[in-house]
């Protein structure tokens, strides 16, 4: 290790200055090609994901989409009155368990009622029926004396 | 009028903390709102533990934290002023604000996603109605579905809207969620800035700063939509790169690993993966401190604080198990170990689309621009990538040996969990890009080893020349 070192430096030493210069030449040259590749692969990767970007803002505030989130929220709101209006609160709500239907109702009823997976009696079973007034779905309330 | 008063929350109780954590740098602004939410999540958790309100909570933790810091302050804690601070800072922060909150312009429109709602918002609510109802619902079979183990702080800072606003609002709810995200990448943005430490000339700091802007652009391109609908996979994700960046990459000062720190604590107390996250991170911005600094006192300091940092989340973990609460990720499945790893690994290759480019990126910057990257005081890239891959790895373990189908598993979350790792591949090629621009007209020259290498070059071309 020591000795081929001491070998390359003899050699350094020995370069004429000439083709010192021509090699600061050619590896400047070649590090401007290799950083100019770097910038056009950051480049290139970041445009691309600026464009997923863009166009997820554009598709979002699109008229139809945007129409279609706002409907939802009016839906959600909209079943949440319709349970306050049925159900008294504090409530045991049967929600059912395990489906999609039974995790909506359980999201419907936060703060207002307590949800349950099975009937109990007395007490109150929850489902979601269409057609009704909130966008097209409505909640059926039944009680179980 | 309600607005006002829910930014004002949202901000206040945050900024003497940030301006004690970070000085005045560009970054600042960005950690007051991290803070804020941080004291929302310790407030959740303290009410959860004990008893009364979130407003009770919210206002103890923010009152003790604020007088910590102005303690910090009167002690003597001169405000940091930041490396790059001396180049238009206000310019580099506003930039960076129009870059992270152009996106937020969809925030008009209710965009709300379906874990957001089922999720976060689901847990805001329940927070919002105090410690009853929180254990309550939490313990609740029928809530199951919301995972009632994950880490408070998103629905505390949604709670805390809830309450400036009396009611729940689940539009503002996802608003706050959206502007913690958009801040998460401030810190990344004014963190990349931070690497040429202001040594860079007026049209390179600009073109440093145009890339910084397309890099929150990008970051908010492999989010997607997940960015803006509710979702807080981005927030932990930010906030761990955010973490990486200041203690991993940028030089090892006290300003920057104290950011390093908030970051950490938001990742962490964000999503479970955050946390699993952050320790690896925590690890090995511990093992730097060991391997590069030789002053011990403050190396024990620094890991308490790095253990301050975690504390939260390890107190919510202890919290939720102690109500029986657990993560349902992990079990037995019906599939074959080897199965879900084939599919494991299909799907998140598929998914880490920028590994090829980062990895050349990274290539070209240890070949051209190591000895740059040294000048400027940046660490070895070894340790963002160490994060990648350990992170990488741990949650590829979670698919490999947890309970759920994993076709559908990788389905419905694998676009999610890469966010973190391919964000974190984009700041490291952001960082190289950064560092290349200041090297492009004096390419490794005239630094030893450039020099060596030429002197090298010339002295082989002379022996060809002249024969053996």
């Amino acid at each position: 290790m020591s000795i081929s070192r001491s070998l390359e430096r003899d050699l350094v030493s020995e370069a004429p200055e000439g083709l010192v210069v021509a090699a600061r030449t050619r590896i400047r040259r070649r590090t401007a090609i290799g950083i100019a590749l770097l910038g056009v692969i950051v480049a290139g990767s970041f445009l691309v994901e600026v464009q997923q970007a863009v166009g997820v803002t554009v598709q979002i505030t699109g008229s139809a989409v945007a129409k279609q989130y706002a409907a939802s929220l009016h839906q959600f709101y909209c079943l949440k009155d319709e349970i306050h209006g049925e159900v008294p609160r504090g409530a045991a709500v049967a929600v059912g368990s395990g489906t999609v239907e039974s995790q909506a109702l359980s999201e419907l009823v936060v703060l207002w009622a307590k949800p349950e997976p099975s009937p109990q009696h007395p007490g109150w079973a929850l489902s979601l029926v269409t057609p009704g007034a909130c966008e097209g779905v409505g909640v059926r309330a039944v009680f179980h004396p | 009028m309600n607005i006002l008063l829910t930014c004002a929350v949202l901000i206040v109780p945050g900024i003497l903390p940030a301006v004690v954590i970070a000085g005045r740098r560009p970054v600042t602004p960005f950690v007051v709102p991290l803070a804020t939410a941080l004291m929302a999540g310790v407030a959740v958790l303290a009410m959860f533990v004990t008893d009364g309100s979130l407003v009770s909570w919210f206002a103890v933790v923010a009152a003790a934290v604020n007088l910590l810091a102005l303690a910090a302050l009167l002690k003597g804690t001169r405000l940091r002023r930041g490396d790059s601070s001396e180049r238009y800072p206000w310019i580099t922060f506003l930039v960076v604000l129009v870059a992270v909150l152009w996106p937020l312009a969809v925030l008009r429109v209710p965009v709300i996603g379906y874990d957001a709602q089922a999720i976060w918002l689901l847990h805001a609510a329940m927070v919002f109605g105090g410690h009853n109802t929180l254990v309550a619902d939490m313990t609740n079979p029928s809530y199951l579905f919301s995972n009632p183990d994950y880490p408070p702080l998103s629905p505390g800072l949604a709670a805390v809207v809830y309450v400036t606003q009396g009611r729940v609002d689940y539009h503002l709810g996802v608003a706050a969620i959206a502007g913690l995200n958009a801040c998460t990448l401030g810190v990344v943005g004014t963190g990349v800035m931070e690497a040429v430490q202001g040594r860079t000339r007026t049209l390179r700091w600009g073109a440093n700063l145009l890339l910084v802007a397309f890099l929150c652009g990008a970051i908010y391109g492999v989010a997607g939509q997940y960015a803006v609908d509710g979702y807080a996979d981005l927030l932990w994700a930010g906030a761990a790169v955010g973490a990486t960046l200041y203690g991993l990459v940028l030089s090892p000062s006290r300003g920057h690993f104290a950011v390093a720190c908030v970051c950490l604590a938001v990742a962490a107390l964000t999503k479970n993966e955050g946390f699993v996250t952050s320790v690896i991170i925590a690890c090995l911005i511990a093992t730097r401190m060991f391997t590069c600094r030789p002053q011990r006192a403050r190396v024990w300091l620094r890991m308490a604080a790095l253990g301050a940092a975690l504390a939260p989340t390890v107190g919510w973990i202890i919290a939720v198990r102690s109500r029986g609460l657990s993560n349902s990720f992990l079990g037995s499945s019906p599939e074959s170990t080897l199965t879900r790893l084939s599919a494991t690994t299909v799907g998140m290759w598929g998914q880490l689309h920028l590994v090829v480019a980062a990895l050349c990126v990274l290539l070209l910057g240890a070949l051209l621009l190591r000895s740059h990257r040294v000048g400027f005081g940046l660490a070895n890239p070894a340790w963002l990538w160490a994060v990648a891959v350990l992170s990488t790895l741990a949650v590829a373990a979670t698919y490999v040996f947890g309970s759920y189908e994993i076709h559908w598993w990788l389905a419905s979350s694998v676009n999610r969990t890469t966010i973190f790792a391919n964000s974190l591949l984009l700041t490291d090629m952001a960082v190289w890009a950064v560092v290349a621009m200041q090297g492009v007209d004096q390419p490794a020259w005239p630094n030893p080893v450039g020099s060596a290498n030429a002197r090298l070059e010339a002295a082989d071309l002379s022996s060809t020349l002249t024969g053996p």
